[in-house]
């Protein structure tokens, strides 16, 4: 596997593979094992992408130790297209209500807002990092034909669990916050829950597919939630 | 009594939760921390409350010691100044106040005894991403109560040293996208005077730069990647961010230094105004 470690500060080192479209699952095959295994003295790994981030406390381990352990590891960080990984199919809701670019987007990608939901809902996804926000999943797989502009002025707060696009990415906002991707549905549960015990709900190297449904199916599954019997196991595979 | 500028707890934070996008946290200046907490008899990462420019005021429940540490962070006792170099006990009833430093941000204050505080993904530290506290209980408000529990706390056994005075010279590694930087660039940032500007907090410092990047960092979006604590990226329009303990964990902006460990803790104490420097240090050969 090609892949350069170098330092990054006196307390880190940055695993980075050539730009290839085996990078991402191999960034997250090098996570894995990392976690598994847990060297000595490493503190954190980030992966995204094509790369990981492993810091380290140098009073219990050394640069040059980190860099002998990923030299092992990356031995064995084979990319395993199903190792630990999941498939969500999430209910979505495409009514123009939660599609806050329902017309921009239709405007720049000269589609009929049918075909672009259609388009949207036919690619499966992949959760190739996680960041900006806790637990906010960049997806990607996003069809040719989607690839858009981000807003030239983001707005100051877009709600919780709108989907977006942006460039050649999906996404998906776990709290209301600022943003400048494109809106165009929302999910009736929240992907980051501080209570629960893994917060985040998806994880890097999930593979993720939107289900559409209805407004009204929106409600009644929004009243599951709030009632504590929405059961999302039936989601997941 | 009453709160102070904003005073938190704060510990070692979340190192184990980047890969799901949560911010590492805790206390900003470690060094501070960890001696506060040696004065009492702590565990180097027992939490603290973080006191911001202004500190609260506090009345003492029943008898124990307490320590402060931060540059110029002073402590009175019944409004009497006491000796903030070493621990102080507290008797019930004591009211605990703070003289607000001259210079320098963070004060922190260490409580003898296990803390009986919430806790979640295994810190007590506050974290505010935007405008949601995701750990409310851990921003002090008027008439909270700590509770702590002594003999609850294994005692650090080796001597920590008093943190050195902190200072505005920060030490810096090249950062992975180094290259980018012009030489122009590069003059303008290492070993030049920098001033923090707002917005600075702590999720990172702003500073006063105009600095350019190669013609291929300009037409190429970089691929998002891991950030952390000490990072100096550059942003579009060509200033340059020191991110400190609450940033996101990943980001697409050229990462062009990484500020040494050692110096984090000084980050911690600029406020906006302060000049500073950055000296560029060698990686050891390996």
């Amino acid at each position: 596997m090609t892949a350069i470690i170098r330092p990054f500060g006196d307390t880190a080192a940055l695993v980075e593979f050539a730009s290839d479209d085996r990078a991402t699952p191999s960034a997250m095959a090098l996570n894995r094992l990392l976690r598994a295994e847990d060297p000595q003295g490493i503190v954190s790994t980030t992966p995204s992408y094509d790369s990981v981030l492993v810091t380290f406390d140098p009073t219990k381990t050394s640069y040059s130790k980190v860099h002998a352990a990923l030299v092992k590891l990356l031995e064995r960080a084979h990319p395993e297209p199903t190792a630990g990984e999941k498939l969500w199919s999430i209910p979505t809701c495409f009514d123009p209500s939660f599609a806050l670019d329902c017309d921009p987007l239709q405007h720049e990608l000269s589609l009929s807002w049918d075909s672009l939901v259609e388009t949207f809902c036919r690619s499966e996804y992949r959760v190739n990092a996680m960041g900006f926000l806790p637990g906010f999943p960049y997806l990607g797989g996003l069809a040719d034909t989607l690839h858009c502009s981000r807003m030239k002025t983001p707005r100051a707060r877009v709600p919780a669990s709108s989907v977006a696009i942006a460039g050649d990415q999906a996404g998906i906002y776990p709290l209301d916050s600022p943003g400048g991707w494109r809106i165009l549905a929302r999910i009736p549960i929240s992907l980051f829950n501080p209570e629960r015990q893994m917060p985040a709900l998806l994880a890097p190297n999930d593979r993720v597919s939107f289900l559409p449904i209805t407004l009204d199916e929106f409600t009644a599954l929004g009243h599951q939630r709030d009632h504590g019997d929405l059961d999302i196991r039936a989601w997941v595979s | 009594m009453t709160s102070g500028l904003r005073t938190t707890t704060q510990d070692a934070g979340r190192p184990e939760y980047t890969d799901i996008g949560v911010p590492i946290g805790g206390a900003l200046d470690r060094a501070a921390m960890h001696y506060a907490n040696s004065l009492v008899g702590n565990a180097l990462q027992t939490p603290v409350l973080e006191l911001t420019m202004t500190g609260p005021r506090l009345i003492c429940e029943s008898a124990g010691k307490v320590a402060l540490a931060g540059p110029q962070f002073a402590a009175r006792v019944n409004n009497q100044s006491v000796d903030s170099r070493q621990a102080i006990e507290l008797a019930a009833g004591d009211e605990l106040s703070f003289e607000s430093p001259t210079r320098g941000v963070r004060g922190y204050l260490a409580v003898e005894g296990a803390w009986r505080v919430k806790r979640w993904l295994g810190s007590a530290s506050a974290l505010r991403i935007g405008s949601y506290e995701l750990l409310a209980s851990a921003v002090w408000q008027a008439r909270d109560v700590l509770e702590t529990r002594s003999g609850g706390v294994i005692p650090w056994p080796t001597i920590v040293l008093p943190p050195p005075p902190s200072t505005s010279m920060i030490r810096a590694y090249r950062g992975p996208e180094y290259d980018r930087l012009k030489p122009s660039a590069v003059a303008q940032l290492i070993e030049r005077p920098i001033t923090v500007v707002a917005p600075s907090n702590r999720i990172g410092l702003r500073t006063d730069t105009a600095l350019s990047l190669t013609q291929s960092a300009q037409s190429k979006e970089m691929v998002s990647s891991g950030v952390q604590p000490g990072t100096v990226q550059v942003t579009h329009d060509g200033q340059a961010i020191i991110l400190l303990a609450d940033a996101q964990t990943i980001g697409g902006y050229p990462r062009v230094l990484q500020c040494a460990s050692r110096s984090i803790d000084d980050l911690a104490q600029l406020r906006v105004g302060d000049p500073f420097s950055l000296t560029l240090l060698d990686y050891p050969t390996h």
